[in-house]
């Protein structure tokens, strides 16, 4: 494993140098709040931060995002006709994304990227970009991604992991994306492996400790789908839900979007928007018949979807890295570590699971 | 405020809730039981400061304020869940047959929303916060309702929610209603 020690007067220099062969994006502070934004020419991303409130995910799975155009206008020729919208698929890189965003996108790809469907607009996105994780020092409280299969320090999803030394970053290179990464910025420095090795690993042992909280999950596949379906909890987990779509928007694992149509006089766009399983609207019929008509039938779908049905299908663990932003950021405090522990245990007690 | 290895004295306005700070009925108007002594109400609160100042700005800041202040919305609806006034069985950007508003982070919808959300509160609104408090994105979306509060107190001389018989103004006609606005 090759390491790089960048000196943080040389990191301004090195962004330079980047700059104009990728897109460079990066946490930058909105009013009170961090989001990743891409960055001009010049303007550094801002590393001193926990993580930012939105997710990442927007960065190859836009919130909404313009498919194709099309024109009513008979006129015309090729009217009628869905034409597809040219993007910027061009190198980007995503600096300083924490590594359990990181590991979110490899979650996510499983629904983008599977045997018979091949999401061409995320794939081309993801394709494109370079993920520069940065390792976390110090995590929120309601951090957990150490039991969600993830850590402070994890690497998979990254092409570089960033540990900061406080002078200077150590930089593990994880891929060969990463290696030409750290190349065309001009970071040539070597560090030695067998005293960077040391640090990280000293560091990561010290930032994985101060991750205070957990979740249990190694009940889930065996519990029977069913009874879980049918528990009396979900009545209690939903009592407070006001049925936003926060969670769901917020979290980088959520991949649920809608298809529409906007046609303005003779041109039409169609496009895909985030949509989300806490809305009446996500599963209505055409008939008016709602199946998931009732909140808690809908809190119970969020719930099941991340911790049972994608363990069951995937057989890797929650879809869930930890970041703890739907409990941050909930209005009325809906934990989904209590959660993922009430269904965890559901009738550890019992074979019948009642 | 005491954790692991802190201790933080916080002085209370500064942690209150903004529409709290302003409270001109800390006493509950409406009770069956009061559970402990009344307290004495606040007294020279200017509740309008910041609606004001939007108001003194040229059209073109004003613009600028409202897109910024709107710009990080996620369309979570949030605010509208926690809305204690919000009764409609299907919100209109809910509706499907026929669909009244756009889905996307379109600018124009997503100020569609936020202007008609504030307009159906208007004088029925009581500033108690939910909204805000509810936003996960930080909006301080109680300056859209609070300027109708505003204008329903400085019209037709109306606080909501301090009396279960009167109809709140928009509800109503009064043959001395304000009627500048015909020409």
């Amino acid at each position: 494993m090759k390491y790089i020690n960048i000196d943080k007067k040389n990191w301004a220099g090195g962004l330079e140098n980047l700059y104009g062969n990728y897109r460079l994006f990066g946490p930058a502070k909105n009013n009170k709040h961090h989001i990743f934004k891409e960055l001009g020419k010049g303007e550094l991303p801002d590393l001193n931060y926990l993580n930012t409130l939105p997710s990442p995910k927007s960065i190859a799975f836009p919130q909404s995002e313009t498919m194709f155009e099309y024109s009513l206008d008979e006129n015309k020729k090729g009217h009628h006709i869905l034409k597809e919208i040219n993007k910027d698929y061009s190198p980007r890189a995503l600096i300083g994304i924490r590594p359990c965003d990181a590991a979110s996108f490899l979650l996510v790809k499983r629904n983008f990227d599977t045997p018979e469907y091949k999401d061409p607009y995320w794939l081309r996105a993801y394709e494109a970009t370079i993920f520069i994780g940065l390792a976390c020092s110090s995590p929120y409280s309601t951090c957990f991604c150490t039991s969600a299969g993830c850590g402070p320090f994890h690497e998979d999803g990254l092409d570089l992991l960033l540990v900061d030394e406080g002078k200077n970053f150590i930089a593990k290179i994880l891929t060969p994306r990463g290696e030409k990464f750290i190349k065309s910025a001009g970071w040539e420095t070597e560090a030695d492996p067998t005293v960077a090795e040391k640090i990280i690993k000293n560091m990561k042992i010290k930032a994985e400790e101060k991750i205070a909280s957990f979740v249990s999950t190694d009940q889930l596949k065996n519990k029977s789908t069913t009874r879980l379906y049918d528990a009396t909890f979900w009545d209690d987990i939903a009592f407070a839900c006001i049925n936003c779509g926060t969670c769901t928007y917020v979290c980088p694992t959520c991949w649920c979007f809608d298809i529409q149509d906007e046609v303005s006089r003779n041109s039409g766009l169609r496009m895909r928007n985030w949509d989300s399983c806490m809305y009446p609207l996500f599963t209505i019929h055409g008939t008016g018949y709602n199946p998931r008509n009732t909140k808690v039938q809908r809190v119970r779908q969020r719930f099941m979807h991340k911790l049972k049905y994608y363990v069951d299908r995937y057989n890797d663990g929650i879809q869930c890295v930890g970041c703890g932003r739907c409990i941050r950021l909930c209005p009325v405090n809906i934990d989904i570590r209590k959660v993922c522990d009430i269904m965890n245990n559901y009738g550890s007690s019992s074979r019948l699971e009642t | 405020m005491k954790g692991e290895g802190f201790e933080k004295t916080l002085k209370k306005n500064d942690v209150l809730q903004e529409n709290c700070k302003i409270c001109m009925h800390r006493n509950p108007v409406i009770y069956d039981e009061l559970a402990a002594d009344l307290l004495d109400e606040q007294k020279d609160i200017d509740r309008y400061e910041d609606v004001r100042k939007i108001e003194d700005m040229a059209t073109e800041n004003k613009w600028k304020y409202f897109e910024d202040l709107l710009s990080p919305c996620i369309r979570c609806y949030a605010c509208r869940n926690a809305c204690p006034l919000c009764y409609c069985p299907t919100c209109f950007v809910d509706e499907s047959k026929p669909q009244w508003v756009g889905k996307s982070t379109d600018p124009v919808d997503i100020r569609t929303f936020h202007f008609l959300r504030a307009y159906h509160c208007a004088g029925r609104c009581t500033d108690c916060g939910a909204c805000e408090r509810a936003c996960p994105m930080g909006i301080k979306v109680r300056l859209f309702t609070k300027k109708l509060e505003m204008d329903c107190l400085e019209l037709y001389g109306w606080e909501a929610g301090l009396s279960l018989d009167e109809r709140p103004p928009l509800d109503t006609y009064r043959p001395n209603d304000p009627e500048d606005f015909i020409k």
